[in-house]
């Protein structure tokens, strides 16, 4: 779980041409891409799994699973998050087009960000920051993450708007 | 301190073990010499670590019960069902007393019973302790004997407090204070000892000394003989230093000789051959530790994680091109993958571990239900994970415990319906497939299924006229609370009974099957995942992904042209004279159009179904430990897990079950 203090310390990384932004408790290491073993008849967002510290860690398209459609000439890499899932840590990897930064961010300076005109849940979203270079969403991965949205992942594939 | 009575608790355990083990042996075979020595080694040493950690009752148990099993090695005594169920008793209450829940009456009434079935022992060894006996002991320490945290002066005072002591110390130019100062021990002492002791406790003084360090030597005799002695031994050692204990022995033999008395030569080396004995077996008993599982798991993933840096650094080093370099990778690789191997072989442990606690509750329920049952094993060499193994203890008690109060009949039931008197309980375990099975076969009665209905309609699981098949009544057995004894007896049936086993299986993923043949008795079938268990796989490979599937399902391989194979059927076979479905690995995982010309078929042959797979390459065998694919993928059908290879690369596990669930679902459906 996130710890909201009045300051945090969060991981920026881009996916397309936006930034986005996961508080850096959930992040257990980043790693470069590397070759990702596809599962048949996985989720459409899960690209594969790949050998993590002798376990099998799944990888997850991030921009897939948000939907997001833009691509970019970053070099990709795996984040490898740790996740609370009813008192149970999860393993999971999401691939992402390059890791920014490391971000301190006040809790005061994070804005909260109208519904309308985004692609995804508006509950997977934390807030918003503008940097210098422009807006960071910050993303909440538990919520991400969370059992439903695990089981929901076909259906949000199958209803996503083309 | 502490941890030493740690160390010295799970040592303990590991005797009692050893113990239990040997006893049930002595059983089947009453006279072995062998076992007779082993067990009285593994008391000795009981005794003795007993002592040394204040654990009182230990060695007073361990006393009687081994001066009991001296007499039976002297063939004093044969053993008999009142030795062996004492010794059982002790087993049971030496490890509540190391467990420290001690029952105190329990211990006493042991005791009694002990003492009392050997009064002439009691008698004996008060005899003995009575008796004077001289020894002569050469004590020298080593020079680094400081750094072991050990003073060579304790080991006199106590020698002292054993009787009287008369001694010369050898090599005292510099004193001993001077020599403890500077932490460097050159001296060292001839010992005469007079005292009531026996051998065994003069050595345990030397407890914590090597062996080198000290030599006893016991001088028969009732007079005080060091006077006359101590002249003759200690011109020895004018000539040379060397402490040589033949040299002594000879001395004395011919000082007794001379002065008439006869050393008893004989009772001497009958002392001395146990004592070594006795060393190494601690020293075995010291080989093993044990070590808590989840080091293990960090170890493990450590490994794995070399492994796969080694794969790059072998990468890499093929850019470098140097030869130097490729020597020492290859060396690194050869090593990790060993290191590997092992920490893999370490987490197994074969289901024969569960024997002696099987063997053992199988004799302890056959004395009380007076009941004659024999236990057989088979396959004790499956491997299994150690937690996994853990858990089977309470369930499979439960079973067999079931087995031999209700399922197996008295000796003159069992006569009348053409059974032998003795009834027999099969313990099997073998591998099926991504399975472990463990069967629990008993040629009992079988359980009585007309009593399983009316319990089920007193329950009011089943209406009165419900027509039920056999299966689900057994099912019935397994529901909380169940039961169709009438009268409970202390072993079983109070209801908490398969349920439990049921539940208690479930927990690690197992699943129980009962079947039942009225009077040919219950198999009790527990299956068990492979989830961390070894698998033996078939490593083949489609493009650059890998897939293993189970060996012992696989029939037959061979490989064929591709344009032959689906010149005529698609998604069939022809295989001996038969047509079998046919799957192509790359089509059915999607993994890309680039076939090569020559493809692999390999035959799987499951519960009277057969399919084909097909692969690009077949690479050879793999030992596959399972990991599980985790939630995302709990959807996922045909895959039992996957596993990591030699080197880093991951496989998938197929679930040849599944698929061919698969194929025969689709097969309904083609037809409507």
């Amino acid at each position: 779980m996130a710890i909201i203090n009045t300051k945090d310390y969060y991981l920026s990384f881009c996916l397309g041409s936006e930034f986005y932004a996961i508080v850096v408790y959930d992040v257990l290491e980043v790693l470069p891409t590397q070759i990702i073993t596809p599962v048949p008849k996985a989720p459409l967002s899960v690209l594969g799994i790949i050998n993590f510290r002798g376990e099998i860690l799944p990888v997850i398209d991030f921009k897939t699973k948000l939907s997001i459609r833009s691509d970019s000439d970053c070099k990709k890499v795996i984040i490898v998050l740790e996740l609370s899932l009813h008192d149970s840590k999860i393993l999971a990897g999401i691939l992402v087009d390059g890791v920014k930064d490391v971000l301190e961010i006040a809790l005061k300076d994070m804005k909260h960000m109208p519904e309308v005109g985004i692609e995804y849940k508006a509950e997977f979203l934390s807030g918003i920051y503008k940097s210098e270079e422009g807006f960071i969403s910050i993303l909440d991965v538990n919520k991400i993450f969370s059992e439903e949205e695990l089981l929901k992942i076909n259906d949000n594939m199958v209803d996503a708007p083309v | 301190m502490k941890e030493f009575i740690e160390s010295f608790k799970k040592e303990a355990l590991g005797l009692l073990e050893n113990l239990e083990r040997s006893l049930l042996k002595l059983e089947k075979v009453p006279g072995n010499k062998e076992l007779i020595s082993e067990i009285f080694r593994i008391l000795h040493t009981l005794k003795g670590t007993g002592a040394m950690f204040d654990f009182k009752e230990v060695t007073e148990i361990t006393h009687l019960l081994e001066n009991i099993y001296a007499d039976i090695r002297d063939d004093l005594k044969t053993v008999d069902e009142n030795i062996l169920a004492l010794s059982f008793r002790t087993v049971d209450i030496l490890r509540s007393i190391i467990e420290e829940n001690i029952n105190e009456n329990d211990y006493k009434e042991l005791l009694n019973d002990i003492g009392e079935y050997s009064p002439e022992i009691k008698a004996a060894c008060e005899k003995q302790k009575e008796k004077t006996s001289t020894y002569f002991i050469i004590y020298k320490p080593d020079k680094n004997i400081f750094t072991r945290g050990l003073n060579p002066l304790s080991v006199l005072n106590e020698l002292n407090e054993l009787g009287e002591i008369s001694s010369i110390i050898h090599n005292d130019k510099i004193p001993v204070e001077q020599q403890i100062e500077q932490k460097k021990f050159l001296s060292w002492w001839e010992i005469y000892l007079y005292s009531t002791k026996d051998m065994i406790e003069i050595e345990e003084v030397f407890m914590f000394n090597f062996d080198k360090e000290y030599k006893i030597i016991p001088i028969m005799s009732e007079n005080d003989v060091a006077s006359e002695i101590l002249p003759l031994l200690s011109e020895n050692y004018k000539k040379d230093e060397k402490v040589d204990a033949d040299k002594i022995k000879d001395t004395i033999n011919r000082y007794l000789k001379k002065s008439g008395s006869v050393p008893q030569s004989q009772s001497e080396k009958k002392q001395d051959t146990p004592t070594q004995k006795t060393n190494s077996k601690t020293a075995q008993v010291d080989t093993s530790i044990n070590v808590s599982s989840e080091k293990l798991d960090v170890m493990m993933n450590l490994v794995s994680e070399l492994v796969t840096a080694n794969a790059e650094l072998k990468l890499n080093a093929d850019k470098v091109g140097s030869d130097n370099l490729d020597i020492v990778v290859e060396k690194i690789d050869k090593l990790s993958k060993k290191f590997k191997d092992n920490i893999l072989d370490i987490r197994l442990v074969p289901i024969a571990t569960l024997e002696t606690m099987l063997q053992r509750l199988v004799y302890d329920l056959s004395k009380s239900l007076k009941k004659e049952v024999r236990l057989i094993t088979e396959g004790m060499d499956t491997e299994l994970d150690k937690t996994i193994i853990h858990a089977l203890e309470s369930p499979l008690m439960h079973i067999i415990r079931n087995s031999i109060d209700h399922g197996i009949e008295p000796a003159d039931e069992r006569l009348n319906k053409n059974k032998p008197g003795e009834g027999l309980v099969k313990f099997t375990s073998f591998y099926s497939g991504s399975n472990v099975l463990i069967q629990i076969q008993d040629d009992g009665g079988g359980i009585n299924l007309e009593k399983v209905r009316k319990a089920a309609i007193v329950k009011g699981y089943i209406t009165q006229d419900q027509a039920v098949s056999d299966k689900e009544l057994l099912e019935f057995t397994m529901n909380p609370g169940f039961t169709t004894s009438e009268n409970v007896s202390i072993v079983s049936g109070r209801g908490v009974g398969l349920d439990v086993v049921k539940s208690e299986i479930s927990l690690i993923r197992g699943q129980l099957e009962i079947n039942t043949e009225k009077d040919l008795g219950t198999i009790i079938t527990i299956k068990l995942p492979l989830t961390l268990s070894i698998l033996d796989c078939l490593l083949v490979a489609v493009s650059q992904f890998y897939f293993l599937i189970p060996a012992t399902e696989i029939e037959y391989c061979y490989q064929e042209k591709s344009d032959v194979l689906f010149s005529k059927y698609q998604k069939k076979l022809e295989y001996l004279d038969e047509l079998i479905p046919l799957i192509n690995l790359r089509t059915f995982f999607s993994l890309g159009h680039n076939e090569p010309e020559i493809l692999k078929i390999i035959i799987i042959h499951k519960e009277n179904e057969r399919i084909a797979l097909i692969a690009d390459q077949i690479i050879g065998k793999h030992q596959a430990v399972l990991k599980p694919l985790g939630k995302i993928f709990k959807d996922q059908e045909y895959l039992s897990g996957a596993s990591i290879l030699g080197d880093g690369n991951l496989a998938l596990i197929i679930d040849t079950n599944k698929l061919i669930y698969e194929l025969k679902k689709e097969k309904q459906l083609n037809i409507i």
